[in-house]
């Protein structure tokens, strides 16, 4: 079954924002009303997870080519000198 | 002080602005690793590391920034070389070296598992790569709506969030129904 807008909302808002007390409280009656709701919290969070792995994967991919541009192309080569002649001592 | 990073810069601002930093950045952190008696690759290795610790750092609004972009990164890297390779022999995770970081400089410790090398993530990669992009342009760098809406051609930021929310269901089915039958989620 697919999790409805709501649902999706109300979890986002649990899980990426400070919840207060009041709304802590009214989230473990929500779970007491509707048990399979921990399995849908469960399932956002490792989305989430997923979404933040991507998204690192993503930028590191984007530092490694700024790497490469600085360590091979001709308009940088005086930084790549300056940096190899630190580790040619 | 020098120019901080704007969360909302788009991806070719990004590439101007990390090319930047490395050449301010980079050369504190070589002459430290250089003196330190490490490498190159081990220069590379922990100013890379900083770099996504501080990026992630300065999206969340977890820094306060009172220093110039290099200097903190810097000192990131420096504190990273100094865990890394002086009071470790094993090689740490970029996680729990994010962890111990936020732990030093009293910041939330979020724990996170290594689940890149699933084949669950591999699938996202591939199969659902737009709304990956989509969703890591808004929860991982921390755009505005606006921006979202802008880079990826929606109306305006309610068709943008309306998006969001569609391929947040889609990602997230996906993750449920793949989990069950591959169960390597956290291999």
């Amino acid at each position: 079954m697919k999790t409805s807008l709501n649902e999706l909302l109300l979890i986002e808002d649990f899980l990426l924002t400070n919840p207060s007390g009041e709304e802590k409280t009214l989230m473990q009656a929500r779970l007491l009303l509707q048990p399979e709701l921990q399995e849908s919290i469960y399932w956002q969070q490792k989305t989430y997870r997923l979404v933040e792995t991507y998204g690192r994967e993503q930028f590191r991919k984007e530092i490694t080519e700024v790497h490469r541009k600085l360590f091979t192309a001709p308009e940088h080569l005086s930084f790549r000198q300056m940096i190899m002649r630190l580790f040619s001592k | 002080m020098d120019a901080k990073l704007n969360t909302d810069v788009a991806c070719n601002d990004r590439e101007v602005w990390l090319t930047a930093l490395y050449k301010k950045a980079f050369p504190l952190v070589a002459t430290h690793v250089c003196r330190m008696g490490g490498s190159f690759d081990d220069a590379r290795d922990v100013f890379q590391d900083a770099l996504v610790i501080y990026y992630e750092k300065s999206t969340q609004r977890e820094l306060t920034l009172k220093h110039s972009d290099k200097a903190y990164v810097f000192g990131i890297a420096r504190y990273l070389w100094n865990k890394r390779y002086k009071e470790s022999t094993k090689q740490l995770s970029i996680d729990q070296l994010n962890a111990d970081f936020d732990e030093e400089a009293g910041l939330i410790d979020v724990a996170k598992q290594e689940i890149s090398s699933s084949r669950l993530f591999k699938l996202l990669q591939t199969a659902g790569q737009k709304c990956m992009e989509l969703l890591s342009a808004f929860y991982y760098e921390k755009l505005s709506m606006e921006k979202v809406g802008e880079r990826f051609g929606f109306s305006g930021p309610r068709s943008a969030t309306v998006q969001k929310f569609k391929c947040l269901e889609k990602i997230k089915e996906t993750v449920k129904e793949k989990s069950l039958s591959y169960e390597d989620i956290l291999e």
